[in-house]
């Protein structure tokens, strides 16, 4: 089944899709859009002033009014992906649907029509090309420039798509500036020796864009590519030593482009992540934060001379600034962590995915993506003394206050999900106990003793759960409990009880 | 006469208070971690109203009880069950037996236990997960021989069967439920019968020997193979015929030992449990029966008294036997029935059953 909004479109990618059979992209099934946040676990966040998309673990969400309170949200179940980027109005995600193939999808925003460009021939051709190594999209990073969108593909060099989905070209960085049409391209079409020379790339690892160039940070070295001339050219950086290139993104002052590679040293040990800006009118580079990273960093470059970074290793986020922009940055002393602490009640132990800075108006929107849902602040102001609180969004369900409606998150627990929060919600305080049974109404263990809960709120999601303590992880007495089902009982010291089941496969 | 039987009587008595008192010293409470946990409640509604109480003497699905008693059998008999348990757990089960004279018995049992609907479980987002459902099936198949007027011996081998949902996925338009299953096959009960009186009888039986649930996960998260030894129990069991009011009146009790698992592997606690019932035989054709069961007594009662009376639970549990036959044409029905309390309140439990002996 074919669903899109525009039939036009659609007719002509079907009627494109036969004449090139098997060589083409196609539309494929895509699913009913829901008015729900998808999921709680959000990876990765994408947008512009007003646009907000999440890739969570359980589909894709966008709202196109991140400022409206509250917050109207539209998304698509169903899909999981590895990158998403947004670009005037237009979304490329690499996506894919559950157990399907490793797609890009193109949706087109600004009138909520969609479409799907899959790929799949094209991983063929480039296993093709190279049978030491698998072409994924896994890692693609995308920029929008030059009314088409530059891919960048692992394995498989700079992909020029146009925003159609019909069109698409791949470069290889290095001196032959070849387009290599994905409907006339063969193997043998390129020169034997094309991909083994020194001084080319076909593996490129991120883009970004400047207004008229397009940046590639490859395995071996920084490229730029001009699409009007379709010209490559290598940034020196041989007095750096850099072992590979693993991000990179622009700040353009006039005629100016300031191009901010994350590059990695690999040690006798650990591989070390540092960041460097590239003036490409003086053609000197400079390190921009002293600190080392462990893990990669993610980078947002904010106004004004900010640059956020989102530490994996410890979940921490930095502000820093540069007083210019190929200059060292000073570390803020903006408390990020305490800031979104205070946004909700179970916001204790989180793990932030990824961050989002983007411009609104006369504010800007910061966002932050967790396994926990999403957080957002506006009037990001850096370099006021922003208190400005975090807003927390969440689909997690109001629940009915009295016991009536209780469950286990997740209602089964294996290796896989090894541990699971009881959601109940009390009418007023109370004193509660869960205790866990077996089959046969053996007592297995108590969870927590008569402990003091609120009354849920709406602050807190309708839930008298405290999830650090009323959670239970499948084990008693230092040792996990058989495989089967378990009876849990919540009871107050007012009288009420509640029963549920949960369920244990642990090994 | 009357003076020796009593006196034998006492010693009788004696001896499985003396076994708890030591057992005592180091049990603790808590069965519930271990497998098989519905292999626990009683079978049959005769058991259920006697508290579970069945090791010395059972009526009818002996296979399940006390292999030992199917060299005792005079008739063949069929039993037909059912029951129903608060929270949606079900039942239902079968049981053939005869005897082969002059020595010899045999018998059979099935027992299905289970939660056909599993509803409301979520997954780690909140989203509903389909239905689903728990499944057990246990068979146990006996073979008992008469080694003397007043002892008999028996023993049983059981092939038991779980299916169990142990994931989710999200799949579009299909179910999100991944089950994965365990078997057990050979696993072993020894039973003993004897009788040194004519008001008493004794029953031993050591179940779940070399017994465990393998368990073949399909779920790409597990270990393929995990193996769940179910615990080794020892019941003493006894029964006691007096009489109350001039009408027979029997007593019997279980006394149940955890201490080993099927793999002779010391459990990490020892547990001991009691079971009471007492029947009235007031009617001829009516008996009405009474019990308490799953008295765990443990070392907890001395050292952590409020920790015991917190977590301690039972069973009270009432029923009847109806006999049939008469109203049909002195065909062999009888009709067993038994309500019980629940351990944790969630309602009350039930079994029904009907006896047919031909």
């Amino acid at each position: 089944m074919i669903r899109v909004n525009n039939a036009l479109p659609a007719l002509l990618g079907l009627l494109l899709v036969s004449l090139m059979g098997s060589a083409g992209p196609i539309l494929a099934e895509v699913y009913p859009p829901t008015n729900e946040i998808i999921s709680n676990d959000i990876y990765l966040l994408a947008g512009g002033s007003d646009t907000l998309w999440m890739l969570t673990s359980k589909g894709l969400n966008y709202t196109n009014s991140i400022t409206d309170s509250p917050i109207v949200w539209s998304g698509f179940k169903n899909v999981n992906g590895y990158a998403i980027n947004f670009s005037r109005g237009m979304l490329l995600g690499c996506l894919q649907p559950v157990s399907g193939p490793n797609d890009l999808w193109l949706f087109r925003h600004q009138t909520n029509n969609y479409s799907i460009i899959e790929l799949k021939y094209q991983t063929a051709l480039f296993d093709s090309l190279d049978t030491t190594s698998t072409f994924a999209f896994y890692g693609i990073d995308a920029v929008l420039l030059d009314n088409a969108f530059w891919v960048a593909c692992m394995d498989g060099g700079l992909l020029k798509l146009d925003p159609s989905g019909f069109v698409a070209a791949i470069f290889y960085p290095g001196k032959d500036t070849t387009a290599y049409s994905f409907t006339s391209f063969t193997p043998a079409s390129l020169a034997p020796d094309t991909l083994k020379k020194p001084d080319r790339a076909k593996r490129v690892i991120a883009v970004a864009a400047d207004s008229l160039l397009v940046w590639a940070a490859c395995e071996k070295g920084l490229w730029r590519f001009s699409p009007k001339d379709t010209a490559w050219t290598k940034i020196n950086d041989s007095t750096l030593f850099f072992s590979e290139y693993v991000d990179v993104k622009t700040r353009s002052r006039a005629d100016t482009a300031f191009v901010y590679a994350t590059i990695s040293r690999i040690g006798t040990k650990d591989t070390t992540y540092m960041l460097y800006v590239y003036n490409s009118k003086t053609a000197h580079w400079t390190r921009v934060i002293q600190d080392n990273f462990t893990t990669l960093p993610v980078i947002q470059l904010g106004a004004r001379g900010y640059i956020y970074v989102l530490n994996p290793a410890n979940n921490e986020i930095k502000a820093y600034r540069q007083p210019a922009p190929d200059s060292v940055a000073v570390a803020q002393s903006a408390n990020f962590r305490e800031r979104i602490l205070k946004a909700g009640s179970d916001l204790v132990n989180v793990s932030i995915n990824d961050i989002h800075y983007a411009i609104h108006a006369a504010d800007t929107i910061f966002a932050v993506a967790t396994d926990v849902g999403l957080l957002y602040s506006k009037n990001e102001h850096r370099d006021e003394a922003d208190n400005t609180p975090f807003i927390y969004e969440n689909r997690m369900v109001l629940l009915t206050p009295g016991l009536e409606k209780t469950y286990a998150i997740p209602g089964i627990i294996n290796n896989y999900h090894p541990e699971a929060i009881f959601a109940y919600n009390l009418v007023k305080d109370d004193r509660v106990t869960i205790d866990i049974f077996d089959y046969n109404n053996d007592f297995v263990t108590r969870i927590i003793d008569n402990a003091p809960r609120l009354a849920g709120s709406h602050r807190t999601s309708g839930r008298s759960t405290v999830p650090q303590y009323d959670k239970w992880d499948g084990t008693a007495r230092g040792r996990v409990v058989s495989p089967g089902v378990y009876i849990y009982r919540i009871k107050t010291k007012n009288g009420k009880q509640a029963f549920g089941k949960i369920i244990v496969a642990k090994n | 006469m009357e003076k020796s039987l009593l006196r034998k009587t006492r010693i009788f008595h004696i001896l499985p208070a003396l076994a708890v008192l030591v057992a005592c010293a180091q049990a603790q409470t808590g069965l519930g971690i271990y497998g098989g946990a519905h292999l626990r409640e009683p079978v049959g509604a005769t058991a259920f109203s006697l508290g579970g109480a069945q090791t010395a003497s059972p009526r009818y699905l002996c296979s399940w009880w006390n292999p030992a008693l199917l060299a005792g059998l005079r008739q063949k008999s069929v039993a037909l069950g059912v029951g129903y348990r608060p929270l949606g757990r079900t039942e239902g089960y079968v049981g053939f037996e005869f005897s082969v004279p002059p020595r010899v018995g045999l018998g059979l049992s099935v027992l299905y236990r289970g939660i056909p609907v599993i509803k409301g479980l979520v997954d780690e987002q909140e989203y509903p997960l389909d239905e689903c459902a728990f499944e057990t099936f246990s068979f146990k198949v006996g073979i008992a021989y008469l080694i003397r007027r007043n002892l008999f011996a028996g023993l049983n081998l059981s092939v038991l069967y779980q299916s169990l949902p142990t994931g989710f996925e999200d799949l579009q338009g299909a179910s999100n439920i991944i089950y994965s299953s365990a078997t057990e096959i050979g696993g072993l009960d020894l039973g003993l019968y004897y009788v040194p009186s004519k008001k008493l009888c004794y029953g031993l039986v050591v179940k779940n020997l070399l017994g465990s649930f393998k368990w073949e996960f399909t779920d790409a998260n597990f270990s393929p193979i995990y193996e769940d030894a179910l615990p080794a129990t020892v019941t003493l069991g006894q029964q006691l015929s007096a009489s109350l009011l001039g009408w027979p009146f029997i007593w019997s009790t279980d006394i149940i030992a955890y201490v080993l698992d099927s793999r002779f592997t010391s459990l990490d606690r020892n547990h001991i449990v009691i079971n009471n019932g007492f029947e009235w035989q007031r009617w001829e054709l009516f008996f009405v029966r009474a019990g308490i069961r799953d008295i765990a007594l443990n070392s907890d009662m001395f050292r952590h008294s409020g920790a015991y009376a917190d977590h301690f639970t039972c069973v009270a549990s009432a029923g009847f036997r109806l006999d049939l036959s008469t109203a049909l044409k002195g065909r062999g029905v009888v009709l067993n029935y038994a309500f019980a309390t629940d351990k944790i309140g969630a309602g009350l439990e039930q079994q029904l059953d009907f006896v047919f002996s031909f």
